[in-house]
């Protein structure tokens, strides 16, 4: 271990700022991707919701290119009334060509592939748990959630409520804390900044709304 | 883009976030509070490091997301902002943190995440039977 922690101390600032900013150039470095992870609550919700769908956008994924315009100019010969060899030779006559060249379709995430991300945070967080020596099945979200929501049955509408309220938000918004906070405010894209700005005004208000309605 | 290297990576990233997450203490709602109520300031700082930091790189490697694009400013921005905050004050919990909380063996996590499952879906169909605008970003 390169930095001395106290036993069980949760990380300084700048070694966690570090961490999580690895992990989002790594999907650059590794993926070139965007780092998000609300896209793929969108992503196996779609999924869930209809898996001809997946299943169909792999195939159009892995389609040859020539297969693809071959099948274009087909629908384009159908619906014109003309035939297939006549817009060809039309696009052979014609300069540039009626045809553009397809540009590169950017593929998108596989349902699997943020399933695996998924079950890896998942994980990560296990290891960090029992590593730590902290893993344990905890039934209540702990003593500062309790004392705001108390233990019984209405603990558990925060976290029904909320939960829609995230997965709502979020999607609504088009990102969350990390591909809206950290991946669209670190490039200085303005609607990051904005919904970013909006989701922590938002929860600061909201807390000091229950600490002062409980009293604290 | 979709084989099983792409998906040996995204569960390697997957296993950082998750470790650095719980570390962080980003998935403990005492700590989640305390940020939002300005009583301890060590998570929103980590939150501001991690934005630094990340400038940085995409500034280093800026010829990699040259054809990344501009995110686009629609009108679900603002609105979908703060439905999220009011969400993850009330739940403690964000999409990538209710994972962490689960992985930590916080089992009422799971009511979270179903939830937030539940608000995706239905901001779906409320999106597509009574909004037209495209958000460019996840794909709705």
């Amino acid at each position: 271990m390169l930095i001395a922690l106290a036993d069980g101390a949760f990380w300084p600032w700048w070694l966690g700022g570090l961490a999580l900013a690895s992990v989002a150039i790594g999907f650059l470095l590794l993926l070139r991707r965007q780092f998000g992870v609300s896209s793929g609550y969108t992503r196996l919700v779609s999924v869930l919701e209809n898996p001809e769908e997946e299943k169909a956008s792999k195939a159009f994924a892995s389609m040859d290119m020539g297969d693809l315009e071959a099948l274009l100019l087909a629908a384009t010969a159908e619906a014109s009334g003309r035939s297939v060899d006549e817009l060809q030779a039309q696009d052979d006559a014609s300069d540039p060509g009626m045809f553009v060249e397809a540009p590169r379709v950017v593929e998108r995430v596989s349902a699997s592939a943020y399933a695996m991300l998924f079950g890896g945070i998942l994980i990560g967080a296990a290891i960090a748990a029992v590593t730590h020596g902290e893993f344990a099945i905890h039934t209540g979200m702990g003593a500062d959630y309790e004392a705001l929501f108390g233990d019984g049955w209405v603990s558990y509408l925060p976290l029904i409520i909320g939960g829609i309220c995230v997965g709502a938000g979020t999607r609504m918004g088009g990102g969350c804390t990390s591909g809206h906070g950290l991946s669209g405010c670190s490039r200085f894209q303005v609607p990051s900044l904005v919904n970013t700005t909006l989701f922590f005004g938002t929860g600061v208000v909201v807390s000091l709304l229950l600490d002062w309605m409980v009293g604290a | 883009m979709n084989g099983k290297g792409t998906h040996l990576k995204f569960a390697g990233l997957g296993i950082l976030l998750g470790y650095s997450l719980s570390r962080i203490g980003f998935a403990d709602y005492g700590e989640v509070h305390r940020m939002f109520t300005f009583a301890d300031t060590r998570l929103f700082f980590t939150f501001c490091a991690a934005v630094v930091a990340s400038a940085l790189g995409f500034f280093v490697f800026r010829r990699m997301t040259e054809g990344w694009g501009k995110k686009r400013f629609h009108p679900g921005i603002i609105p979908g902002g703060a439905i999220f905050g009011l969400g993850w004050a009330l739940s403690g919990a964000c999409p990538a943190i209710v994972l962490v909380q689960l992985g930590e063996g916080k089992i009422l996590a799971l009511t979270t995440l179903l939830a937030i499952m539940l608000g995706n879906w239905l901001y779906g169909r409320i999106h597509r039977r009574f909004f037209r605008w495209e958000t460019g970003s996840c794909g709705i």
